[in-house]
């Protein structure tokens, strides 16, 4: 081979260019990183991470350095004596993908094509905000047609006090989608709505967990949780779980049972029935903290008498009749030296029994044998788990959960599982569900809706009466078709994805928005609803901006408030304003001069902390100082909480609840969620009988990297490593599918005849899951919602989204959804 | 270094901030720059090994053998021990013949040849057409004498990652050894990781810690006396004839431009 002058000439030139690059290298060795640091120019920035919406404390290695300020690390904030609490997991550290990511929304922007086109243009913020407010003042004479849905974000009550402003009481979350289910089950047995961040689980000092569509390794919903749990299992916390697949929290447990699909309620019905017909509740628990002694006539399930109790903590509660074990007669609890749990007798000539007597007899038939046929697990397991339960209680408990929006039955479900937890005295116990302590931020602007009917108030009454009055947004799309109980003419949407997650999204939720006039969009990266707005405000992620308000850790237990400061400027050509300015600027043009006066204070966001620090008695500087401050180191360990009463009628943990009783006679041995008592309610999937060859159910999960936020679901490196391990491939036992002619990586069409929306996905098969489902991650397709210049670069397009194909069932009475019980239909793509 | 997979939950955070530490380069406004499938060339990436009835998610990352098959196969000495026991690359003396790569019985060097703009964050980043592995984050030593903090130490809020010194009785690290509480993966290659793990109580993670048949690995006893008896003269001959040859060719080609 005979090289030519050029061709040396050429590699010698390469090569010194080579070497140069080499010795110019530029790197950040650790001495120079300790000089940056001296100089100012590394520095870490306290804040608080919102993505999963719990506020873990992280700290933002910011460099600047050759002419360039990027994000490094960004790391969990330790703060001394808090050390233990809370967990910065892998989503925040991929932060530094999402600014500037090719999908951010880097201008105001309206609307140019027909609605729902995706087609917008870029405008000044003075020309956006104008339209805004001038759409805004049409409807300042009804201001009930606004309906606002928002997650409220970090700053907490900015744009419901602007939603109050304009005059509309009509704000709503969306956790009818998320968790109300559970919520409401719980209302029977606590006696109000209680979330999963209303209970915590004491899995650090627990010595048996039983895990129930529940997976606190593998969806982090709320990485505190995560943290609490590694440190269970640390201590030798025994863990046991139900679910319809081989997951990774099975790896951890001692025993994994995968479940026909929505059937755990005949599990916990049988583990409540096993514990009462052995006995293996514990007596001095119920006594004490319960209405389990409560004398019912036997023909009526009235309570036998009642009387108001006249003072201490549980002053209005009810005192009810007992039967006094010690003397052998009749007396108020609050008499009695020993109150029966197992009486059966006559009162008045009429036949009564304590609550615990009439459960035991309504639970007797839900034998662990009934459960195994219905659920597939063997009846001798779960005659093993209740044992064990009864043997580590009160440190042992059935996982409260936390998405309970999957089945039809799952406020009964959820409400069985309290019952047992109060059963084995493991609430507000060390190692059982404990309650959290929580510190929340004060809301210095306060402004009064007009008053008018809301829409929640009009459902609550017509039919939902157990909804959520903060999570309604089902009910908003309901009344906004049905025109219920007004026409809705107009939409704000703040970083909430609507069309991501009310069921049928690309149907019912695309004719609902097409309905209205008027549709604002506030965000900071595209989101599946902003394809349907009329105006787009785009808004700045967290780290950029100092927020206006003090931030209050939700799950936990420790009352924890972090400042949250900005890291960095927003990249080149991105032109965004944080909600503060926003709300200022429209309730300026809007309601005049004199009024924004009022609330200028927002603009400098140093003065709302240090007002919202004097109210909470928290020091400013220390705060600034650490970027958090926890105030509690426990959570608190009584059975009706520090106040010694909970909102039920007798104040007490009720077994059967007695309002209900009353309110919901009407249920009385019907298959609903809402009858007074435990009954065992199909999901609706099995009530069509067989399954076909091709029907499957869908169910999707939570992923660690994923959850729950728009923007993870679409920010590359995260999305790197879920396909790492193939997470982003939707899981079909290998059995079906090969009955299906369906082998590893195809890509199959998951459609519901129902709604008639399909998808197209890619298949893993496993023996390690229920053969009733296809499952996948949750949310990893935008489905049709992408078109236009809305786009999910990195989002893959070929996984499951439960909650497009989900037809629209809003469950009776509790007004929250059932995203995975239907049927959908499976072939191979062609 | 211990991973005590009784704490960890999975949550790929020492994978982020590893990607961030060492494969991550900083772009023209500050923006952060990094290849598509990047975490096969993490440094620990993940991986989850299965049996009948379990699964467990561990670590591929180098284990800084103390008797490191890649270092004894190396032509050049690129592959060495640190003064502190890390198993290092040098670059410059590095020839690219991935004998390192194909020795290691755990398969955890990668070798990455496509393009990567951006700046390095330090000298120890990656580099492409180079051998590639973890560091134990070793561009974080300070020089004084004190343990440095690995990236992905750093990263773990679930306490599952501890780093110490081994050759002190004190430390955490030692002592969750010396109790047989961190134990060494695939003990029976005879390789002696300083990477030890805790294991859960089905075991699955040190059974199955993934690792290579060993007929398809090169015997490196074997080649360690190959590579000193016969590669390295054979190499230094070849490189001195390659010289000589390309002066000769560089002076014929001179004369015939002339001539």
């Amino acid at each position: 081979m005979v090289i030519s002058r050029r061709d040396f000439l050429k590699i010698a030139a390469i090569s010194a260019l080579a070497s140069s690059a080499v010795l110019k290298n530029p790197y950040i060795p650790r001495a120079l990183a300790e000089k940056l640091e001296r100089e100012g120019k590394r520095r870490w920035v306290p804040t608080a991470c919102i993505i999963c919406g719990q506020g873990c404390p992280i700290k933002i290695e910011v460099v600047e350095w050759n002419g360039k300020v990027y994000l490094n690390q960004i790391v969990h904030n330790y703060v001394e004596g808090f050390e233990d609490y809370f967990a910065a997991c892998g989503r925040p550290r991929a932060l530094f993908d999402v600014w500037d990511h090719p999908d951010r929304i880097r201008r105001p922007l309206i609307r140019v094509g027909e609605r729902g086109s995706g087609e917008f243009r870029e405008v000044t913020w003075e020309e956006a905000l104008d339209y805004v407010a001038e759409n805004l003042k049409k409807y300042l004479d009804h201001p009930e047609q606004i309906v606002v849905f928002s997650h409220q974000g970090c700053e907490k009550g900015l744009i419901k006090w602007f939603a109050n402003l304009l005059g509309t009481p009509n704000v709503t979350k969306h956790a009818d989608t998320c968790h109300t289910s559970a919520d409401a089950g719980r209302w029977f047995v606590f006696g109000k709505l209680i979330g999963p961040g209303g209970i915590y689980p004491d899995y650090e000092h627990a010595q048996f967990v039983v895990l129930m569509g529940r997976n606190p390794y593998g969806g982090f919903v709320a990485t505190p949780w995560a943290q609490v749990f590694s440190k269970g299992i640390a201590n030798g916390m025994r863990v046991v779980v139900f679910d319809i697949r081989f997951s990774d929290v099975c790896s951890v447990a001692e025993k994994c049972y995968i479940v026909k699909p929505g059937t755990d309620l005949a599990v916990s019905l049988a583990i409540a029935s096993y514990i009462l017909q052995k006995r293996l509740y514990n007596r001095e628990f119920l006594i004490k903290y319960t209405n389990a002694p409560m004398l019912l006539y036997r023909n009526t399930l009235e309570p036998v008498e009642t009387r108001e109790i006249g003072e201490g903590p549980r002053k209005g509660k009810l005192d009810y009749l007992v039967y006094d074990e010690a003397t052998g007669e009749y007396k108020f609890k609050s008499e009695a030296q020993k109150p029966s749990l197992e009486h059966k007798g006559t009162y008045n000539g009429r036949e009564v029994v304590t609550v615990l007597e009439l459960l035991r007899e309504e639970l007797s038939k839900y034998t662990p044998e009934w459960a195994s046929k219905i659920s597939g697990v063997p009846a001798h397991e779960i005659v093993w788990v209740a044992e064990q339960l009864a043997e580590f209680a009160p440190r042992a408990f059935i996982d409260h959960g936390y998405k309970t929006v999957r089945w039809y039955n799952e406020p009964m479900w959820h409400r069985v599982n309290a019952i047992v937890n109060a059963l084995l005295g493991s609430i507000g116990t060390r190692g059982g569900w404990a309650w959290p302590k929580k510190v929340k931020p004060p809301t210095l602007i306060k402004a009064k809706p007009r008053k008018v009917e809301s829409i929640i108030s009009y459902w609550k009454k017509n039919g939902y009466p157990l909804a959520s009055s903060s999570a309604y947004s089902m009910l908003a799309i309901r009344s906004i078709l049905e025109e219920k109980p007004y026409p809705i003419k107009a939409a704000i949407i703040s970083l909430e994805n609507v069309a991501s997650h009310i069921p049928n999204g690309g149907k019912k939720l695309v004719e609902a928005l097409k309905k209205l006039e008027f549709v604002v969009v506030i965000d900071t990266m595209w989101s599946e609803v902003c394809k349907y707005a009329d105006v787009i405000l785009p808004i700045p992620f967290f780290f950029e901006y100092d927020n206006a308000s003090l931030y209050g850790a939700s799950k936990g237990n420790i009352g924890q408030v972090s400042v949250m400061m900005k890291a960095i400027d927003p990249p080149p050509g991105v032109d965004v304003k944080p909600p503060r300015e926003i709300i200022y600027e429209l309730t300026r043009r809007i309601f005049g001069e004199e009024k924004a006066k009022e609330i200028s204070f927002i603009l400098d966001p140093r003065e709302v902390w240090r007002r919202q620090c004097e109210k909470l008695g928290i020091s400013f500087d220390e705060l600034l100082k650490r970027g958090t401050v926890a105030k509690y180191t426990s959570p608190d360990y009584s059975p009706l909480t520090r106040k010694g009463v909970l909102p039920t009628k007798t104040g007490e943990i009720e077994l059967i609840n007695v309002a209900a009783l009353e309110t919901f006679r009407e249920h009385l041995g019907r298959e609903s969620n809402l009858n007074p008592l435990p009954v065992f309610v199909r999901p609706l999937w099995m009530r069509k009988g067989q399954l076909a060859e091709d029907e499957f159910i869908p169910v999707d999960y939570m992923h660690k990297l994923t959850a729950i936020n728009t923007w993870a679901r679409n920010t590359k490196l995260l999305l790197e490593l879920v396909k790492a391990e193939e997470e982003d491939r939707v899981l079909i036992h290998k059995d079906r599918a090969a009955r299906l002619g369906i082998r590893d990586g195809d890509e199959v069409i998951v459609e519901n005849p129902e709604t008639g929306s399909s998808l197209r996905v890619r298949v893993k098969t496993t023996t390690l899951i229920a053969p009733e489902v296809i499952a996948g991650v949750h949310g990893l397709t935008p489905g049709p919602h992408e078109g236009g210049k809305v786009r999910f670069t990195y989002m893959p397009k070929y996984g499951l989204n439960t909650n497009y194909l989900a037809p629209f069932t809003i469950l009776e009475g509790i007004g929250s959804a059932a995203l995975f019980d239907f049927r959908v239909r499976v072939r191979k793509a062609s | 270094m211990i991973i005590d997979l009784t704490r960890c939950t999975g949550c790929y955070s020492c994978v982020e901030a590893c990607i961030t530490e060492n494969i991550s380069r900083i772009g023209p406004k500050g923006e952060i720059l990094y290849p598509d499938n990047v975490v096969k060339y993490a440094r620990t990436r993940p991986k989850t090994v299965y049996s009948e009835s379990a699964m467990r998610r561990v670590f591929i990352q180098c284990l800084h053998c103390e008797n490191p098959p890649c270092v004894h196969v190396c032509p050049t000495g690129a592959s060495y021990v640190s003064t502190e026991g890390v198993v290092l690359i040098d670059p410059e003396k590095c020839i690219k013949c991935k004998l390192c790569i194909r020795a290691c019985p755990y398969g955890v060097r990668t070798f990455y040849t496509g393009e990567l703009p951006g700046d390095p964050k330090h000298e120890h980043a990656l580099k492409p057409f180079i051998p590639d592995k973890c560091t134990f984050c070793y561009h974080r030593k300070r020089g004084d004498g004190e343990l440095w903090v690995p990236a992905c130490v750093e990263a773990c809020t679930f306490g599952a990652r501890l780093f110490g010194d081994l050759d002190d009785p004190e430390d955490p690290v030692s002592v969750l050894v010396r109790y047989g509480i961190a134990i060494r993966p695939r003990e029976e290659r005879g390789t002696k990781p300083k990477v030890f793990i805790v294991p859960m109580r089905s075991g699955i993670e040190v059974a199955k810690y993934p690792a290579r048949r060993r007929d398809e690995l090169i015997e490196y006893n074997t080649w360690a006396s190959i590579k000193n008896e016969i590669i390295r003269p054979v190499f230094t001959a070849a490189t001195t004839a390659a010289v000589v040859l390309g002066l000769i060719h560089m002076i014929r080609e001179r004369r015939r431009e002339r001539g």
